[in-house]
């Protein structure tokens, strides 16, 4: 498997359970909603640990491009986990509308940022690691 | 490999001011067809008369052509890690020109005036002209060419095809010179108009969009690498047909360019139905309907092949233009402009701001999605009844006042933020 292949499943699998609160949120089932959270909530932290701590920094010493994509890529992260934050607050105040607007702005800036690392960024690291991958690969599974 | 220079770079959205001015000129436009229909569009019945090709360019370059262009100068950066170069002046200057060129081509037309027909096509023609070269110039560089980037460059090609026989079209007209293949190029225009250049970047903003707004199973892989191929080889393929006078040739292209959109009307609502957000919105409601107009517009318009009644043929048209292309671009609006404003004032450090949902609102979407619809029926109406002017005139003007009502709504936050209260990360 390809970085690319890996981390783009992983993707899949935050929108997954993700979307899966956000329905259980859209029925006010806030017991599930809150357990389908925090797993989401969980699952995006380990993602962009993946990331910043390991294939980030391994991109950036192979290319040379510390300002690059990347710096671009953790930045956009640092948004993502402010509106978690807000979620998660509106998650505890039992507030159906105000979770499901900070989704809707979430879900887009998600969408839109997991497209630029598959379409670009990914594809860079496939080209530019060639026996690392694997090793990378063992280390953030 | 990755230099500086290699145009990759990940956030370079452009500032609000670009996509936004081109979004609410659309529905400008929008009421300015309502008004024209009003005072000067009794029927819609010839198609060929000069009020009806008037009104229909409000709608195809000021509604459709205004939003495709703007949404165009926000997408590069996402699909194609590229923007365009010198933005600051390129959008002011094609969004002035092609407004300023509709207005006079309006007159032109309406009036039948040889020099007012030259200025606008010169105006337009240049705009589209620059739209359609800084592109392409900036897609080719793309490093992975995605399904939706090969779409945006047959969409360009078409759209250029499109130009340049709307120019033969107009000097034609200027110069009172219409040669006997005139009609076969002006279906040629109209087909790489709306099928080509209108059709093929829907296609291509709804496999990123799809996938993207409503967390939708992507499109077949198959069918993202040979559709827009397809569709375009084939549209070569009946232009030739219509300037030869080959109706067999015309016949088959014609069924394959329909059979490549009704899969795609058909792909699409599947993978909304059984998208993996459940949530509902108005934008899913335009998505629906745009699609069935889709297949229903392609359906009338191969029906006709056999009924041969050129009333049909317009319905057809209406029903594309404002039934599949308009709806969908509402749709889209009612999520991007939304998004955009929370994304500008956000990145500016703006936390404490109403959430996406609260900045239009959903009933006042509803509302408008409905008028929508009933502008359509009194559209679809007026090609058969001429009492209809006022009632479609009437509605026609009213959905697109509040589709500018809810854009400026959407978007003012981002103009007034002073109220807002600034936080620091």
């Amino acid at each position: 498997m390809s970085i690319s292949q890996f981390m783009s499943k992983h993707h899949r699998e935050c929108d997954d359970v993700y979307v899966k609160a956000e329905g259980l949120v859209s029925e006010q089932k806030w017991e599930e909603a809150s357990d389908a959270f925090t797993q989401a909530y969980d699952d995006f932290m380990l993602h962009f640990n993946r990331e910043e701590s390991t294939l980030f920094p391994a991109f950036e010493d192979k290319t040379g491009m510390t300002n690059g994509p990347t710096q671009m890529m953790r930045s956009e992260h640092m948004r993502m986990k402010a509106t978690l934050e807000d979620l998660k607050m509106a998650l505890q105040e039992k507030d159906k509308d105000k979770f499901l607007g900070h989704s809707e702005a979430f879900m887009i800036f998600v969408q839109q940022h997991n497209m630029k690392e598959e379409q670009m960024l990914y594809a860079m690291m496939d080209n530019v690691f060639d026996t690392e991958s694997e090793e990378l690969l063992k280390e953030i599974a | 490999m990755f230099g500086r220079d290699s145009g990759l770079s990940l956030d370079q959205a452009p500032p609000l001011q670009i996509p936004l001015r081109f979004f609410v000129t659309a529905p400008i436009f929008g009421i300015v067809a309502g008004l024209f229909i009003l005072a000067f569009v009794p029927s819609l019945a010839a198609r060929s008369s000069l009020e009806v090709i008037t009104l229909t360019h409000f709608f195809t370059i000021g509604f459709l052509a205004m939003v495709m262009i703007g949404a165009m100068f926000q997408m590069l950066p996402v699909v194609a890690g590229a923007r365009f170069k010198y933005q600051n002046i390129l959008a002011p200057l094609i969004h002035s020109l092609l407004s300023g060129g509709l207005i006079v081509f309006a007159y032109g037309i309406y009036t039948y005036t040889s020099i007012a027909m030259i200025v606008a096509m010169v105006l337009m023609a240049f705009a589209f002209l620059m739209f359609i070269f800084s592109t392409l110039s900036a897609l080719i560089k793309a490093k992975n060419v995605t399904p939706t980037i090969k779409a945006f460059i047959f969409s360009l090609l078409s759209l250029f095809i499109a130009i340049l026989l709307a120019m033969h079209i107009t000097i034609s007209h200027a110069t009172t010179d219409i040669s006997t293949s005139h009609q076969a190029l002006l279906n040629a225009h109209i087909l790489f108009s709306l099928m080509g250049w209108v059709g093929m970047l829907i296609i291509g903003v709804s496999f990123q969009v799809v996938p993207m707004f409503y967390v939708a199973e992507s499109y077949p892989e198959f069918y993202k690498k040979h559709a827009v191929k397809v569709i375009f080889i084939s549209m070569l393929g009946l232009a030739f047909g219509l300037i030869n006078d080959n109706y067999q040739l015309y016949l088959l292209f014609k069924i394959f360019i329909s059979l490549v959109f009704i899969d795609y009307g058909v792909t699409t609502v599947s993978r909304l139905i059984t998208r993996k957000r459940k949530i509902s919105d108005t934008t899913i409601h335009y998505w629906y309907l745009a699609m069935s107009m889709l297949i229903v517009a392609l359906l009338l318009s191969l029906a006709n092949e056999y009924f041969n009644n050129y009333l049909l043929n317009t319905v057809a048209a209406i029903i594309f233009i404002y039934g599949f292309a308009m709806s969908i671009i509402t749709g889209m609006l009612y999520k991007v402009v939304p998004f955009l404003t929370w994304f500008h004032l956000t990145n500016q450090g703006y936390m404490n701001m109403p959430t996406m949902n609260d900045l239009i609102g959903k009933k006042l979407t509803t509302i408008q999605f409905y008028l929508h619809v009933v502008s359509l029926a009194s559209l679809i109406g007026l090609v058969f009844i001429n009492d209809l002017q006022v009632v479609a005139g009437v509605v026609v003007f009213l959905s697109n006042a509040f589709i500018l009502y809810n854009l400026i709504k959407g978007s003012k936050l981002y103009f007034t933020k002073q109220g807002l209260e600034k936080m620091n990360f």
